[in-house]
């Protein structure tokens, strides 16, 4: 029986037409630790998530998440593994059509039975958590960019997965809120126990939140440690990124 | 002069023919265009069809399994059907008084005034209020569910759905599809009503015919099974729209410039592929009820 948590990627390859987005790739991530995927843009870390939460399949490999393989299920086979996964867009991805604090509420709303006031004290809550209190009846487009990745985070965090898959979290935001942010997912991973997975380029961020570092570059793992690891890896393009983005 | 004496006027077999005749035009128009685009776009068109069969067929195995979304499916009738309602209520007046004014003018010629209520009511409810409610509805609800969805994928808002452990296919599309099959019926009863209210407005306006004389006139002709299966023939209209336009729109790609193409391919698909369906659907209904149009 594999760990709880655990996330395991075997001989993954993804292509989007003629373009080999991702090429054999294969790693571990341990139940309860923090996964931080670093790379080039376009070197395949978001499509990495997305299919980790079946978002899109593999052309060739096994994904297994927790105990199931999840390679070959479909959307509503999808539901009771998505149940235990917060996901953390890139763009945020709020819906646009309802408040800030709906957003946060939605999943409650489809997945538990709890009462009407309980749901918002809760959404209420995980607002506070991100900085956005006051912002609950507020409509996605009225707030700026930070403000929508600190909503997406209150959202993904609504039904306190075990699984937190994070697409750039520091995206667009000041440095003493991405500070914040860091320190509310290291708070997540601590008191829950949550397995984190982590895309960013700011690689202070990365120490403080990664226990692990995967670098992908061209759809390949080129290297894969510990942030000291990477800093002393045989690849130069490895360093040089670990060396270069130290101020974030 | 009754229907059948203007019918052998115009030198056709029986009044059925007048629209058998005009529907045979139609159709060969749809085919026309239907094989110029297989044949300008070959295999990438055929795929798509398909794709749309497989998205089509998706929708209905959807409504045997559960959840059923009722109260999606219910918000989806608010926005498609009730907000349709004031559209379809003055498109139905407008049309009720120029039928009627064409009417008068036509029926005029052989004297039979007196039949304009019962053309009206006839012309409205076997055909022109269908087919104007569902290009209508093609147009506005068409465009807003290709353009939503469309918005929604290229923002990640679907994939988001999905994270939050939501069958996307079955919230957004099955319930808008459904929504539109319940609201094209209900929304067709309105546009007959309101064009028939128009046609008494235009004929008091001409002739002072009084309320009750002309909805007596209306309806005396008109039987059940006159109204209900033209009327009941707007549910593919509404599936035809609800899929179309859901598919295009779930399927965009290519950010601001796929979201416009999507809602403008869900109006003119929509709108071809009615207009399509409707010779056919009318050609059943002769078929399997004889005599009902």
């Amino acid at each position: 029986m594999k760990e709880a948590g655990a996330i395991r990627f075997e001989g993954v390859s993804k292509n989007f037409g003629e373009r080999k987005v991702l090429r054999d790739i294969s790693f571990t991530v341990e139940a309860g630790t923090a996964f931080v995927l670093l790379g080039r843009s376009g070197s395949g870390k978001s499509v990495t998530l997305k299919l980790i939460c079946g978002l899109i399949k593999p052309d060739a490999g096994k994904i297994q998440v927790e105990t199931e393989e999840i390679t070959g299920l479909d959307s509503t086979g999808m539901i009771p593994i998505r149940k235990q996964m917060g996901f953390l867009f890139q763009s945020s991805a709020l819906f646009d059509s309802i408040s800030v604090g709906e957003n946060v509420a939605f999943a409650m709303r489809r997945h538990t039975n709890k009462p009407d006031q309980e749901i918002h004290d809760v959404a209420q809550k995980a607002l506070d958590q991100v900085g956005l209190g006051k912002e609950y009846d507020s409509m996605p487009s009225s707030l700026s960019g930070g403000m929508r990745k600190r909503a997406g985070l209150a959202r993904a965090l609504a039904l306190e997965p075990s699984i937190l898959l994070i697409d750039e979290p520091s995206a667009g935001l000041d440095p003493i809120t991405s500070s914040e942010i860091d320190d509310l997912l290291l708070t997540i991973k601590k008191d829950r126990q949550a397995t984190l997975v982590v895309v960013t380029h700011n690689i202070p961020s990365a120490r403080a939140v990664g226990d692990r570092m995967a670098f992908l570059d061209d759809g390949r793992i080129l290297a894969e440690g510990t942030a000291d690891e990477l800093e002393h890896s045989e690849h130069q393009l490895v360093r040089e990124f670990l060396k270069s983005r130290q101020g974030g | 002069m009754r229907i059948q004496e203007l019918a052998n006027s115009l030198q056709v077999d029986s009044a059925p023919d007048v629209l058998i005749r005009a529907s045979y035009g139609i159709e060969s128009l749809a085919i026309l265009l239907w094989a110029a685009c297989v044949l300008t776009s070959g295999r990438q068109a055929i795929e798509w069809f398909g794709d749309l069969s497989l998205f089509q067929a998706k929708v209905i195995r959807e409504s045997f399994r559960r959840p059923f979304e009722f109260t999606e499916i219910l918000r989806q009738i608010f926005e498609i059907g009730w907000r349709s309602s004031p559209l379809i209520a003055l498109a139905g007046l407008a049309v009720g008084v120029v039928l009627s004014i064409h009417t008068r003018s036509t029926l005029e010629r052989f004297g039979a005034e007196s039949m304009i209520p019962t053309a009206l009511a006839f012309a409205l409810v076997k055909e022109t209020g269908p087919l104007i409610t569902g290009l209508l509805v093609s147009g506005r609800v068409g465009a807003g569910i290709g353009a939503e969805l469309g918005g929604m994928r290229v923002t990640e808002q679907i994939d988001a759905l999905e994270s939050l452990a939501v069958d996307s296919f079955k919230y957004l599309v099955f319930t808008r599809v459904v929504a539109c099959a319940i609201a094209l019926p209900l929304l067709t009863t309105l546009m007959n009503f309101t064009g028939m209210l128009g046609g008494f407005a235009a004929e008091s306006f001409i002739s002072n015919t009084s309320f009750r004389l002309y909805f007596t006139h209306s309806f005396n002709s008109l039987a059940f099974s006159d109204y209900v299966p033209p009327t009941l023939k707007t549910v593919v209209f509404g599936l035809i729209i609800g899929s179309t336009s859901a598919f295009l729109g779930y399927n965009a790609t290519g950010g601001a410039e796929g979201v416009g193409r999507a809602a403008t391919q869900s109006v003119v698909l929509s709108s071809i592929f009615l207009i399509v369906a409707d010779v056919w659907l009318v050609k059943f209904i002769l078929f399997a009820i004889p005599g009902s149009i």
